[in-house]
């Protein structure tokens, strides 16, 4: 079976037809994207754009975009943030939802987080809309934000240092997309970046060394924490079949039973792993015993 | 020819950054919270030349994202702000200095907006 919601930042498909004793349910996050070109003015080759999108900041030569640089640049985009943030997660499943069987044995499926990033132009039936100026060459600098990238934001490049004074690199689109997909900088929370104040403060990007590492820090690292986007998803798809199941009861149960239908949802955290956790049967699931390696199960 | 000590007064961080640039301050200068400064003389001119590069070095100690600074203003007899340009966002830290009868100067507060 196949379900889909629509959340504002994203569209979100958990499928069951991939499971078998072997394979979860699979979550989709899909992503649209539509991206504006930002060109010289006229029909000039070169131009001028200003940091952030904002005329009292400074102003850095930008070229025109052809159309073999824009979809490349699209594309590069596409695929590179796509292969970051594709298949890195696991959410291992405590509400013992969405069982199914396969070769007579009952199994609780993970499920394994992916994602689909889109890209298009312009605004209409995306999730996001960006602004992309192109830079003269790889080394230029632009001072880009959420919604205004620029070309050399899909290039790794000095993101900070650490305590050591190593340079750490990242590629500022992947962090971006984290961004998009709902994710904060990753010491928020932290008594130096409170949640109620300015999160893009320098110290909500990391204070330690391995906060700075984060991908939502100045880094390039996945942490499980960043699987939230996908957490927050399956939620709302254990509530939805949690609905159906206590629509299912007013027709048969007593109005006691429609509360206790299948209340373990509001219970289970979902936790995120970054190594694969197989189907659990029933009892492991019981047990919470956790299955990372391939162990012989019955076939379908 | 006569040394200023340009004082840093903003302890902890910048102490521990100044040890971290190594080599160039002596140990015994940075628990003292203090760095030997180029020459400068009793002037407005060279004061705030001094301000500015107590400025940069404090920002080259403990700025550890990757920005460039793209301003430093004097916004009171005492306070100045440096602007950082990174990506997503200008930093802009306000910085409040003291300033000694022998000319030299210190970082009293740094707070970052």
């Amino acid at each position: 079976m196949k379900d889909t919601i629509a959340f504002s930042q994203f569209d979100a498909e958990l499928n069951t037809d991939s499971c078998d004793a072997y394979n979860n349910a699979e979550l989709t996050l899909t992503l649209k994207l539509g991206f504006n070109q930002i060109n010289p003015a006229g029909t000039a080759a070169t131009g001028t754009h200003n940091d952030y999108g904002d005329p009292s900041e400074t102003s850095r030569t930008i070229v025109r975009w052809t159309p073999a640089a824009w979809t490349t640049w699209k594309e590069q985009f596409r695929s590179t943030a796509e292969a970051f943030w594709n298949g890195k997660f696991w959410l291992v499943n405590d509400a013992g939802m969405f069982s199914y069987t396969s070769g007579g044995v009952v199994y609780v499926p993970n499920v394994y987080c992916k994602i689909k990033i889109e890209a298009s132009d312009g605004a209409a039936g995306n999730h996001h809309t960006i602004d992309v100026v192109r830079m003269p060459n790889t080394s230029a600098w632009f001072g880009s934000h959420s919604t205004l990238y620029d070309s050399n934001d899909i290039r790794r490049h000095a993101s900070g240092t650490d305590s050591r004074g190593r340079t750490l690199m990242q590629r500022a689109h992947v962090h971006e997309v984290g961004h998009l997909l709902g994710l904060g900088h990753v010491d928020i929370g932290q008594p130096h970046c409170p949640a109620s104040g300015d999160t893009n403060v320098t110290a909500c990007y990391g204070v330690s060394d391995h906060s700075m590492n984060s991908v939502m820090g100045a880094g390039m690292r996945l942490r499980p924490e960043n699987a939230e986007p996908w957490r927050n998803a399956i939620r709302g798809f254990a509530l939805k079949a949690t609905r159906r199941q206590g629509l299912a009861a007013t027709v048969t149960g007593s109005p006691i039973s429609r509360v206790f239908a299948f209340p373990t949802h509001i219970f289970a955290s979902w936790p995120a792993k970054m190594t694969r956790h197989y189907p659990r049967t029933v009892d492991e699931a019981l047990r919470d015993v956790l299955i990372t390696s391939r162990i012989g199960r019955v076939a379908a | 020819m006569r040394q200023k000590i340009v004082r840093l007064a903003c302890t902890g961080a910048v102490a521990a950054g100044l040890f971290w640039t190594a080599g160039r301050i002596e140990a015994d200068e940075v628990a003292a919270q203090t760095v030997v400064g180029k020459e400068c003389a009793m002037n407005r001119l060279e004061q705030s030349a001094c301000v500015i590069e107590a400025i940069l070095t404090d920002l080259r100690t403990t700025y550890r994202l990757a920005g460039a600074i793209s301003g430093i203003r004097q916004i009171s007899e005492t306070s100045f702000t440096a602007r950082v340009s990174r990506e997503e966002k200008v930093d802009e830290f306000t910085y409040e200095f003291a300033f000694a009868e022998d000319g030299a100067v210190s970082i009293v507060s740094k707070v970052e907006e």
